[in-house]
């Protein structure tokens, strides 16, 4: 007879989900599954409101990661607008996005995974913490904070508050920028390329502590997906959509807002996270992963001259694995603060023609960027009077829903070698779906608090073992 | 002195928004307060790691909250400080199933207090104004007997402040004398 592993809640994630482990009669693991627990609701919301609305209220989707959703309900109003929105409005969209990847990344790579990667996946799991972190190496707490209240601030300098900003809007942003906001802004700069500089090298000489964990930890074959620049180059606005295989070969290379023609959802019994695949190759088998991991594996380059020498650095890992999210998400932070500052020196960075007015143009409009975990896609319809008729997210922790469920598989087959579990092995499959860092707040718009459930079933359904926290 | 007023708590959540409203009127009240107490406000949804950076700056900070296991209607106020290091550390590893640096990336006074320590060597004085509360279901709403304890707490706060500091500048002038 057969039996589960429960691991309920998974800690250190942004939401609630659990893990269960399938083992044969044999107590061999059969299939690992990844459960988000809390239902999405907003596309049903947002039926009926005003298509101007729209960002505002899809930014509430999530605490952590609204600016994405601001950008790209934001883009999908410019299309129904018909409207070209003036450059430097793009450029301060550009601005605000980069800070939410470095905001969110900081969050993600140094509160929620360092204590893993610092203090060790078998580690007293009561001082696995930032706090435990800030005791064993300050610097690398400090630079964590550093890095987070920096993204943060540049957030509120430009959307007027940290969280759910309302500055970006449709046809623009709402206010040009000042040159006092702007100078500060650069002046915090310097300081934090150096710290993202400082701990990608720190991350770099850890890397071989944890060559196991590379080999299993969601290390296979398969597509990646993300936008990509005109040159190739690293793109988190706008772009084309390009999905390639891991050796680099292009199967698709498309305009972002035809995403529709080659992915396709499907729905699963375990789990309120849908699981998108590439149609070509149906599903589960068109399986793709999304997020630094991709946009890094796309790139031929950042277009930052630091992110690039860090960049060759992630090309000659083995980054099929899912725990060069790490590293990737590091040079991200890298890239975002030197683009930034790229941008912020533009001659016409200051210019006071922001926004572009118009009326409903058209009946449907998408809105396509990339956000930290991901290609994020927003697509509505209105009717004749610019109501919402009908909305559809794809939101980046769904693309990878596939990719985790078979990494926490890989990784379950190779610890768990009985119906018993350590602390050890029990980390080490939650830190298999840390490395994507799902948002499930974005991807199931989730009420309440968050938290993780790891359950061991036999063959007739009973749960003989679980950890719940 | 620089003082810092934290309320926090989720104002969609019945009496968890209890810290919001108190750091909303006391905002209104330090308007009065005497020039050379300075008050900085902030209301929070909850607390992060990296607010630890507002803390440093501060001479003396307070949080408001409500609380589940105090009784319903008690005021509580705790000097953080005088917790014994031991205690500090037992409340910050504390694992609960709201939340915590264990689970997610939220914190609480003590751990932020902590972390402060462990990264700057040194913490400001603080101090916590709990409030028993029981409704913590959906809504934009207090439960009258937590509503009616809002001004109570705010006017508590801005005592604790004037005290505090007078106690601050006293001990400062005799450190002169000597």
């Amino acid at each position: 007879m057969g039996k589960i592993i429960t691991i309920d809640p998974v800690t250190r994630i942004e939401g609630h989900s659990k893990i269960t482990i399938h083992l044969d009669d044999n107590g061999e693991v059969e299939e690992a599954l990844f459960h988000v627990t809390q239902l999405r609701g907003f596309e049903k919301f947002a039926e009926g409101r005003p298509f101007h609305e729209m960002p505002s209220l899809m930014a509430r989707i999530c605490g952590i990661c609204p600016v994405s959703h601001l950008v790209a309900s934001s883009k999908a109003c410019d299309m129904l607008m018909s409207v070209r929105i003036p450059p430097t409005a793009e450029k301060l969209r550009r601005i605000i996005n980069l800070a939410q990847i470095a905001q969110s990344h900081a969050l993600s790579f140094f509160y929620l995974s360092s204590p893993d990667l610092l203090l060790g996946m078998d580690s007293d799991p009561a001082k696995r913490s930032i706090v435990g972190v800030a005791r064993e190496n300050p610097e690398l707490a400090r630079s964590g904070i550093q890095m987070r209240a920096l993204g943060q601030e540049i957030i509120e300098l430009l959307g007027g508050k940290k969280i759910h900003p309302g500055w970006v809007v449709p046809g623009g942003v709402s206010h040009a920028l000042s040159a006092e906001h702007r100078d500060h802004i650069l002046s915090k700069l310097p300081d934090a390329i150096c710290i993202a500089q400082s701990t990608i090298t720190w991350f770099s000489q850890q890397i071989e502590k944890f060559s196991e964990e590379i080999s299993v930890f969601a290390n296979f074959p398969g597509l990646f997906m993300s936008l990509i620049g005109s040159k190739g180059e690293l793109e988190t606005y706008d772009g084309r959509l390009r999905l390639a295989d891991d050796q680099g070969q292009i199967l698709e290379d498309i305009k972002a807002e035809d995403y529709k023609s080659i992915v396709a959802e499907e729905i699963n019994p375990h789990s309120y996270l849908k699981s998108p695949y590439y149609k070509a190759q149906g599903y589960p088998a068109g399986m793709y992963r999304v997020g630094p991991l991709a946009r890094l594996h796309l790139a031929n380059s950042c277009g930052t001259p630091k992110a690039d020498q860090a960049l060759s650095l992630f090309k000659s890992l083995d980054h099929r694995s899912a725990f060069h999210y790490h590293l990737a998400r590091l040079i991200e932070i890298l890239y975002a603060f030197e683009m930034i500052e790229l941008l912020l020196r533009g001659d016409d960075i200051l210019d006071t023609h922001v926004r572009a007015y118009a009326a409903a143009n058209a009946h449907e409009g998408f809105g396509i960027s990339e956000a930290p975990r991901g290609t994020l896609m927003h697509h509505y319809k209105i009717d004749d009077n610019g109501l919402i008729i009908y909305a559809d997210l794809v939101i980046a922790t769904g693309h990878n829903s596939l990719a985790m469920n078979k990494g926490i598989t890989q990784a379950a087959k190779h610890y768990i070698k009985n119906d018993k579990l350590t602390d050890g092995i029990l980390n080490r499959i939650e830190a298999v779906i840390r490395t994507f860092d799902p948002c499930l707040s974005c991807s199931t718009h989730a009420v309440g608090q968050m938290a993780l459930d790891i359950q061991l079933i036999d063959a007739s359904g009973a749960v003989i073992d679980r950890v719940a926290r | 002195m620089a003082w810092l007023v934290v309320g926090f708590g989720c104002d969609l959540a019945g009496d968890d928004g209890f810290g919001i409203s108190v750091a909303n009127m006391v905002a209104e009240l330090a308007k009065d307060t005497p020039k050379q107490i300075s008050i900085e406000v902030v209301a929070k949804r909850i607390l992060a790691p990296e607010f630890v950076e507002n803390i440093r700056s501060a001479d003396g900070v307070i949080f408001a909250d409500a609380s589940a296991t105090l009784p319903l209607g008690i005021v509580q106020c705790t000097d953080l400080q005088a917790l014994r290091q031991a205690e500090l550390e037992q409340e910050c590893c504390t694992t609960t199933s709201t939340g915590g640096a264990q689970m997610s990336h939220q914190c609480n006074p003590l751990t932020l207090l902590h972390l402060c320590n462990t990264l700057y060597l040194s913490s400001p004085p603080a101090w916590l104004y709990a409030v028993g509360a029981s409704n913590f279901g959906l809504s934009e709403n207090l439960s009258s007997m937590v509503a009616d304890l809002v001004p109570k707490v705010a006017a508590q706060i801005i005592d604790k402040i004037e005290r505090e500091s007078a106690r601050a500048s006293s001990r400062s002038s005799s450190s002169l004398k000597h």
